[in-house]
C-alpha cells in the first residue's frame, strides 16, 4: 500500500481543532492511525493544550529577595494600568513586562488583588480579624492631614517654584523621551526652526546677492567709462581719466545700458553701496542729478559714516554748482578717510576753484604724497604747477 | 445632599478638597475600610506573613492605620494624586498604597511556588470528552507513541513564543498571551491590563497565537527538554 504523506502541520492543527470536515477528517484519521510522527504531533497538541488549559490562577508569591533595580516601580505599573502613561512608555512597559517575570507577576497579582469582592477564605479570614475601627478615627486622620500639610513662606516658595519649573522645562527640553512621543510638538519646532533659518538665510542671500551685481555693475561702469575732464571732481570707484572719450559720449558705449540694468537690479534695502553705485551711474553717464540726489541720499540713510558715499554727495554737489557745500561733503569724507585719493583730489580741486590758492596747494600737495605716478598724479601735478606760477606773480 | 449615593471617584475628589468635612472622610472610611484590610490580608498573605493568630493582630491595625496614615496625611495628598477613571480604580490605588506600605514596614521572604499541576498532562483534554469523533479520541488515548517522557514546560512554550510571535505589536501580544496562560479571561485582559483591544480582539489574538504555536512545534519537531 503506497504510503500517504503526512498532512502539512497546518492541515494537522486544524484537524485537531475540529475545523475539517467530510473526506478530510477520515483522510487524515485513517493515515495518523498508521503515522508514528503525526501521531506524536498530535499528542504534543494535546500536551501544549493542556498546559495552556491550566487550572485557576495562581498567586504567585512576591519575591522579595530579588534585587529591585531595574524593575518597574508600583507606581508606574499603576499609571500603565490605569493608561496614563503614553504611547512610548506604554510600550516600553509592555517590552519590560515581556522579558521581566518580577514585574510581571507584580501586575497580575496587583490586579488580581484589587477585586473588592473578598472571596470564601478571605471572608473567614475578615470575620476572624477582630480589629474593631477605632474611634475618633476620622478626626484623628483630618488632624493628621492639617498638622502635616506642607507650609512654606510665601517669598521661599514662589522662588523654589520657578526654580522648579526651570528644572522642568529644562529636563523636557533635554529629555527626549518627552520629545518622541509629542509628533506634533516635534514637528512644530522643526518646522520653526527651519523658517527662521530659512528667514535669517534669505536676508543674508539677498544681501549677498545685490552686492555681487552691484560691484559686477561698478565693475562694467569703470572699465566702460572714463573721465575726459581735468576741471571735474573725481567719483569713487576708482575712475580712470582718459581725453579718447572727447571724441565719443559715454553714452554711445554698447555695454552701459547693460550697466544700468545690473546696477538696478542690485538694488535692496539694506545695501547702501548699490544705492550709491546707481547713483554714481546717473550723475555721470547720464547727467541726471535728481535721480543721482535720490539714490546717494538713500545710501547715505543707510550708511551714514562712509567715507565713499559723501565724496560722491561733495561731486553732485559739485554738478549742482554748490561749490560750499561740495567742499563741506569732501571734508567730512576726509575726516573719516584720511587717505581717501578721490576726496584728497577732489578737496584740493574745489579749493582752487573757490579761490583759496594757498589751501589748494598745500591740498595738492598732500594729494601727490598719496599717489604721484598715475594720471591722476600728473594732473595734480599740473594743478599745483599752475598755482605756483600764479603766486609768483 | 446623600453621600452614599456619589459614585467612588466624587467621594475621592471631596476628600481631596481642602475644604473637606467629617462627614465627607467618615464616608471614605465606611465605603473602604473593608477593603482595604482585604487589601492588607492579600498582600501579607503575598508575602508569607502570618495572618492568624493573636501576634498578627497587632501587625495587621498597625499596617492598618499605616495605610490610612498614607492617605490623610500632607493635606490629603495621596487624594489629590488619584487619576483613576472608572468605579473600580481606586481599589487598585488602594491596592498600590498598601504595597508601598507593606514593603516598607515588614520583613520580606521569598517563596515562588510553580502552580500545581494536577492532572495529567498526556490525558486527552477535556474538550475532546464532548467530540463526536470517537476515532480522535482513541487515537489520543493509543500506546502506540508515548510521549510521557517528553517534558514541556510552560516556560518552553512561553520561550518559543518569542520566535513564533512577530511584528510592531509583539511586546502586546506576547504579554496577551502570558496572562491568558496565567488564567485571565480574554474581557479582563481588555478591562484590566491597558492593552487598548476590545475583548473579541484579544480572544483572536489568543486563537492565532495558540494555533501558531502547536504549527511550530510540530514543523520543527521540538525535541523535548
Amino acid at each position: 500500500m503506497k504510503k500517504q504523506r503526512c498532512p502539512a502541520p497546518k492541515l494537522l492543527v486544524e484537524f485537531f481543532d475540529r475545523k475539517l470536515s467530510g473526506k478530510k477528517i477520515e483522510k487524515i484519521t485513517e493515515h495518523v492511525k498508521n503515522c508514528q510522527q503525526c501521531l506524536r504531533n498530535l499528542k504534543i497538541m494535546n500536551k501544549i493544550e493542556s498546559i495552556l488549559s491550566m487550572p485557576d490562577y495562581e498567586k504567585p508569591q512576591g519575591n522579595d529577595d530579588e534585587d529591585a533595580r531595574g524593575h518597574i516601580g508600583l507606581d508606574l505599573l499603576y499609571d500603565y494600568l490605569t493608561g496614563n502613561v503614553t504611547e512610548a512608555e506604554k510600550i516600553s512597559v509592555q517590552g519590560h513586562l515581556n522579558s521581566c517575570s518580577h514585574c510581571y507577576q507584580e501586575m497580575t497579582s496587583l490586579v488580581h488583588d484589587s477585586q473588592p469582592v473578598p472571596n470564601y477564605q478571605e471572608t473567614e479570614l475578615l470575620k476572624a480579624m477582630s480589629i474593631p475601627a477605632p474611634e475618633g478615627l476620622v478626626t484623628r486622620l483630618l488632624a493628621l492631614s492639617q498638622a502635616t500639610a506642607r507650609t512654606r513662606p510665601v517669598k521661599a516658595a514662589r522662588i523654589n517654584s520657578i526654580r522648579d519649573r526651570l528644572a522642568d522645562l529644562r529636563e523636557i527640553f533635554f529629555n527626549w523621551a518627552y520629545w518622541e512621543p509629542r509628533l506634533y510638538l516635534r514637528a512644530a519646532f522643526a518646522l520653526t526652526a527651519v523658517l527662521v533659518l530659512f528667514i535669517i538665510g534669505a536676508t543674508q542671500f539677498a544681501y549677498l546677492q545685490s552686492t555681487i551685481l552691484a560691484n559686477r555693475g561698478m565693475a562694467n561702469l569703470t572699465e566702460n567709462y572714463f573721465i575726459d575732464s581735468r576741471s571735474v571732481p573725481r567719483p569713487s570707484g576708482g575712475f580712470e581719466y582718459s581725453e579718447l572719450t572727447r571724441t565719443r559720449g559715454p553714452i554711445d558705449h554698447p555695454e552701459l545700458p547693460q550697466v544700468r540694468s545690473t546696477l538696478q537690479k542690485s538694488l535692496y534695502r539694506k545695501n547702501a553701496r548699490a544705492s550709491q553705485y546707481l547713483a554714481t551711474y546717473y550723475l555721470v553717464i547720464e547727467h541726471n542729478l535728481d535721480q543721482a540726489s535720490q539714490y546717494y541720499h538713500q545710501a547715505l540713510a543707510r550708511d551714514s559714516a562712509n567715507a565713499k558715499i559723501l565724496n560722491d554727495l561733495g561731486s553732485l554737489a559739485w554738478h549742482e554748482q554748490n561749490l560750499s557745500l561740495a567742499l563741506d561733503n569732501f571734508q567730512r569724507a576726509l575726516a573719516i578717510e584720511p587717505d581717501f585719493y578721490e576726496a584728497r583730489y577732489n578737496l584740493a580741486l574745489v579749493l582752487e576753484q573757490l579761490g583759496h590758492f594757498q589751501k589748494a596747494r598745500v591740498a595738492w600737495q598732500n594729494y601727490l604724497l598719496l599717489d604721484h605716478d598715475s594720471d591722476w598724479a600728473r594732473i595734480a601735478q599740473d594743478h599745483l604747477n599752475r598755482l605756483k606760477q600764479v603766486s609768483e606773480f | 445632599m446623600d453621600l452614599a449615593k456619589l459614585p467612588n471617584n466624587e467621594i475621592i475628589k471631596l476628600c481631596a478638597r481642602d475644604d473637606r468635612s467629617d462627614t465627607i472622610c467618615s464616608e471614605f472610611v465606611r465605603r473602604f475600610d473593608q477593603f482595604i484590610r482585604l487589601a492588607v490580608i492579600r498582600e501579607c498573605q503575598r508575602k508569607n506573613i502570618s495572618h492568624s493568630g493573636a501576634a498578627a493582630e497587632p501587625v495587621f491595625q498597625d499596617l492598618i492605620q499605616d495605610v490610612y496614615y498614607r492617605l490623610f496625611e500632607k493635606n490629603c495628598k495621596a487624594f489629590k494624586n488619584y487619576k483613576g477613571e472608572s468605579e473600580n480604580s481606586i481599589f487598585l490605588y488602594l491596592m498600590v498604597i498598601v504595597r508601598h506600605t507593606v514593603i516598607n514596614h515588614l520583613v520580606k521572604s521569598s517563596a515562588q511556588k510553580r502552580p500545581v499541576i494536577t492532572r495529567s498532562l498526556d490525558e486527552p483534554v477535556e474538550n475532546f470528552s464532548s467530540f463526536d469523533q470517537p476515532s480522535l479520541l482513541d487515537l489520543m488515548k493509543s500506546d502506540q507513541v508515548d510521549i510521557e517522557n517528553e517534558i514541556i514546560e510552560k516556560e518552553e512554550i512561553l520561550y518559543y513564543l518569542n520566535k513564533i510571535i512577530s511584528g510592531k505589536n509583539k511586546d502586546r501580544d506576547m504579554l496577551i498571551f502570558k496572562l491568558f496562560v496565567d488564567g485571565f479571561l480574554p474581557e479582563d485582559i481588555a478591562s484590566q491590563f491597558n492593552i487598548g483591544l476590545s475583548a473579541k480582539r484579544v480572544s483572536n489574538i489568543i486563537s492565532a497565537i495558540k494555533q501558531e504555536l502547536r504549527i511550530y512545534f510540530i514543523s520543527h519537531n521540538l525535541a523535548p527538554c
